[in-house]
């Protein structure tokens, strides 16, 4: 009976001992990275921004068009897509779509992307894009309803053409 | 490494724009006489842990699930490559400044040729953040400062065709005065 009690007597004071360091290690590191703690002024600031940026994006446009913009997008030309299409735009004096950018869609081998989103209709997704094909997009799809599938990888999230 | 140092700052941007900046300040710099080329992106975002920013030119690293990880290394990488180095400073609320130096006239550096296509990207594809875009060459300096509607002064940015021609037609000035169109 006295023989397990010494053995735990034994080995307990030896655990602490070898976790303390890491311990302080973690404490040395969350002291060197401070958390910000967030106020009422920062909700407050966090709220107009988001208001704003919510008017920008959502009164006034009928469609969105995505243009996916991540490094592997950039290196196979999503500049030269965004080029096209606001060139097409102005072109067309077309005022109630908004254009805007995003990271990395998850197909670099499909790229340049763009996703086409209108009021109602679930987002479609288009790939290998060339500036002659943003064009077309922008004048059937945006502008007259049908989608090119031709040049459309996925509806929603789930349909494949 | 890409083409052209105008896509190495719209991908830098595009980043900072992702991690949550609002202000950004991209500054060039030719200067022929020194045989030097400045390129510096600053933003007010997040910053970066020290972890992040010990690892940030590794390629591949990334703090954000589907990112690539590899805009900061391909722009490291071109500005070693002509004699150069890429610097970068950031901390934890402070935002994140990225500093690139390039021999001018080296022989491998990549050109810098359509910066009218990359601010037209970041400027009317993000209306929400403020863009400070400064570009001296030589004697010559070009200043052109983004900001959403309604402002005092300099062409609002927003949603249609008049937005687009305003933006493009002031850039497009500006730098042709640099010869930079």
């Amino acid at each position: 009976m006295a023989m397990p009690a010494k053995k735990s007597v034994v080995k307990k004071p030896a655990k602490p001992k070898a976790a303390k360091p890491k311990a302080k290690s973690a404490a040395k590191a969350a002291a060197s990275e401070p958390i910000k703690k967030l106020r009422i002024q920062d909700l407050e600031r966090i709220r107009d921004k988001a208001r704003s940026l919510a008017t920008i994006r959502n009164s006034e446009g009928r469609a969105k068009v995505t243009v996916h913009m991540g490094t592997c997008g950039i290196a196979a030309g999503a500049r030269d897509i965004m080029d096209a299409l606001l060139d097409e735009m102005r072109k067309r004096d077309v005022n109630d779509v908004i254009v805007t950018t995003s990271g990395c869609a998850g197909f670099c081998n499909r790229e340049p992307m763009a996703t086409v989103e209108i009021k109602d209709q679930p987002p479609v997704k288009y790939v290998d894009l060339t500036p002659d094909k943003i064009r077309k997009i922008l004048a059937e799809h945006v502008l007259g309803g049908q989608i090119v599938a031709k040049c459309a990888l996925a509806v929603g999230s789930e349909t494949l053409y | 490494m890409m083409e052209d140092l105008s896509l190495h700052i719209l991908d830098i941007v595009e980043n900072a724009v992702a991690a949550g900046a609002t202000r950004i300040a991209v500054s060039v710099t030719e200067d022929e006489r020194r045989d030097l080329l400045l390129i510096r992106v600053a933003d007010n975002g997040p910053g970066m842990s020290k972890r992040a920013l010990r690892r940030a030119l590794d390629p591949f690293f990334s703090t954000k699930g589907k990112r690539t990880g590899l805009g900061l290394p391909f722009l490291a990488q071109a500005a070693e490559q002509c004699g150069g180095r890429m610097t970068l400073r950031a901390a934890p609320g402070r935002g994140t400044a990225v500093t690139s130096r390039f021999r001018y006239g080296h022989i491998d550096r990549p050109p810098l040729t359509n910066m009218k296509g990359t601010l037209l990207t970041i400027i009317l594809g993000h209306p929400e953040i403020v863009l400070v875009y400064t570009h001296r060459r030589g004697e010559r300096t070009f200043r052109f400062r983004s900001r959403t509607p309604p402002g005092p002064s300099g062409p609002a940015v927003g949603l249609g065709a008049s937005s687009i021609a305003a933006v493009s037609d002031a850039l497009e000035g500006g730098l042709r005065r640099l010869g930079r169109t």
